[in-house]
């Protein structure tokens, strides 16, 4: 592979790694909302005697965090993995047992993908609603976020391969 | 194919996947999309798109998050090092004595954080050092730090208990309290068990000198570090047992307590709260991706007819009732050795509820003892996370072997403690019978 190929490489890694990064650090943020929509809602059934919706907001924010969080996890390498057998191995062999492994997870979260995509694009064609509570809030929104999410964790997942790869062909370039 | 045949190939694949290293949550999803395309047929893999909105949004889940953000902050408050000043003051004097803190702050510290890495980053960081160079025996002082992090989702709150509750339909609340009695047993056979050994054998864990130890103006003063964390227990436990709150709105309020008391401590910067947020949306999304993936993995047996056979084996194959019971408890028991607790209870809960519901066992008991199950496997060699958590912290000259051997003798230990609770279960059941609602 040529070096200019590398350096371009390089670049979309960074690019999706920012891009991660940036979304993991502004939704982590959503946990003070979420906590002080909580706190809220107590005070305002126990204070003020009324009982409120936050559970409706809440749990689209739940979600949020999560499947937003999805790919800034894998930058970070959070996603928790057993690695008793093969940390006995070089990390040559570990790299080459990733690469093997990319075809599984484009497969699987591909499919994630495909499928959450149909369901969002359905929902938003008959302008879903979650039926569980009285206030009927839309839920075409959370499922294209859903979708987004599972995006940025298969993009994440291709730069590891990416990298994984320019590491075995030329292990002295630093691809970082 | 025979559905004997399919289960085969199921379990064969999912062991090799797990081996390589790959993350659970993908493992498992994988397993489950390959499972519907080759047996049920592509077309139902439309359910994945309903797994992950479910799985997402469940509401009895809410809690997660809530618990996970308050034991980031918790991390963060400077509380640890609040009660380990505390602690140093009135027990560094005894053989032992700041192992046995140890497990005392912990336990403390477990009646706030619903993980274990709290309390086993926090302990490993302030007190490992210290016991070291106080002359404490490498066993001895790193021995009590990982296995008392397994107290911190043992007594409530509890992400594990959460989880299992929720995939089994037990009042979370309940579940909660079921812990508090077991983990007090716990906690003090870990104590008894240190003080005996540093008894018979002081240099293990010698006593600081006369001129060094507080007096008794200094441990009465030291003891306000302990007052804000009695409050917040008492804030957010009592308001579940007394069914003021909901757990999960517990947690947020607990959250809120948490990020106070920081204020109070001078800890609640922006640096500060970033960490504990990055941490928070990291452990979050580890957690419920391997429930999404898991969730996968449980519509893939069902849909493939493989629930069904296994229940099929577990109930015919086993002589009692009882014999069924310990036959599932000791697979949860092997498998915590090598697999993550998440996803260990989305895999068996819902197979085993069904049938511990059949055979009429009492379903908060079951509940209880499989957590336990989970939790022990938090400190089982070759993979305890807490072990690994303790590792990760990089103090000089400890290999994963020295991790291994320090945590055996508290293996032994919990596992009585867990087979009493089986034998007995009042230890764990009577205190939620108590409960309002």
């Amino acid at each position: 592979m040529q070096i200019t190929e590398h350096k371009k490489l390089g670049a979309f890694c960074r690019l999706i790694d920012a891009i991660n990064d940036w979304t993991g650090r502004t939704v982590a943020w959503l946990f003070a909302p979420f906590t002080l929509l909580v706190a809220a809602d107590v005070f305002t059934r126990y204070v003020l005697r009324k009982p409120w919706f936050y559970i409706d907001v809440n749990i689209q924010i739940m979600g949020t965090l999560i499947v937003l969080g999805g790919g800034y996890c894998l930058l970070h390498q959070s996603h928790i993995g057993v690695d008793t057998v093969v940390s006995r191995f070089s990390q040559r062999t570990r790299t080459i047992i990733d690469l093997i492994l990319f075809p599984i997870f484009v497969g699987s979260i591909g499919a994630l993908l495909w499928k959450t995509g149909v369901a969002a694009w359905d929902s938003w064609i008959w302008k879903e609603r979650y039926s569980f509570s009285a206030l009927l809030p839309p839920i075409y929104p959370y499922k294209t976020i859903i979708v987004l999410g599972v995006l940025l964790l298969l993009l994440q997942g291709t730069v590891k391969f990416i990298r994984d790869l320019l590491f075995v062909i030329h292990p002295k370039l630093e691809s970082k | 194919m025979s559905i004997g045949t399919i289960t085969l190939i199921i379990v064969a694949s999912l062991l090799l996947l797990v081996a390589t290293g790959f993350p659970i949550a993908f493992c498992l999803l994988t397993v489950a999309v390959l499972g519907i395309a080759a047996w049920v047929g592509p077309a139902s893999l439309t359910s994945l798109a309903s797994v992950a909105l479910v799985s997402t949004t469940t509401d009895y889940f809410i809690a997660l998050p809530m618990f996970i953000f308050m034991a980031a902050v918790l991390q963060v408050s400077g509380v640890g090092s609040a009660l380990y000043d505390t602690m140093y003051k009135w027990m560094a004097g005894l053989r032992g004595g700041l192992a046995m803190g140890t497990v005392v702050i912990s336990t403390l510290m477990a009646a706030m954080t619903g993980v274990a890495a709290t309390s086993t980053v926090t302990m490993g960081i302030l007190a490992y050092p210290e016991m070291r160079k106080r002359g404490y025996g490498k066993d001895m002082a790193m021995g009590c730090i990982t296995a008392s992090g397994c107290l911190g989702p043992l007594i409530p709150p509890s992400i594990p208990m959460i989880i299992v509750a929720g995939l089994s339909g037990i009042s979370i609340g309940k579940l909660f309290f079921a812990g508090v009695f077991p983990g007090f047993l716990v906690s003090s056979l870990f104590i008894l068990y240190i003080g005996a050994r540093c008894l018979r054998n002081p240099s293990l864990g010698p006593p600081i000198s006369l001129d060094e130890r507080a007096n008794w103006r200094e441990k009465f003063i030291s003891l306000r570090g302990v007052l804000l964390p009695v409050l917040l227990i008492i804030l957010v436990l009592g308001g579940i047992y007394g069914g003021i709150v909901t757990p999960s709105e517990a947690g947020g309020v607990g959250a809120f307590g948490t990020l106070v008391i920081a204020a109070i401590y001078r800890n609640l910067n922006l640096r500060n709260m970033k960490e504990a947020l990055f941490m928070s949306l990291r452990v979050n999304a580890m957690i419920f991706w391997i429930i999404l993936g898991g969730s996968a993995f449980s519509v893939m047996l069902n849909l493939t007819g493989v629930n069904d056979f296994i229940a099929e084996i577990l109930v015919t194959g086993a002589a009692s009732p009882w014999a069924v019971l310990i036959l599932m408890l000791a697979i949860v028991y092997f498998m915590g050795m090598f697999m993550d607790a998440t996803a260990i209870a989305i895999i068996c809960i819902p197979i085993f509820a069904p049938i511990v519901a059949e055979l009429g066992f009492d379903m908060l008991w079951f509940g209880f003892i499989f957590t336990m199950d989970l939790l022990i496997g938090f400190i089982t060699p070759p993979f305890g996370v807490n072990l690994f958590y303790f590792k990760g912290l990089g103090h000089p000259g400890v290999t994963m072997t020295d991790v291994y051997r320090s945590v055996l003798p508290y293996v032994v230990i919990i596992t009585i403690a867990w087979i009493l609770c089986v034998v007995y279960p009042p230890i764990a059941t009577w205190l939620p019978s108590k409960m309002i609602k």
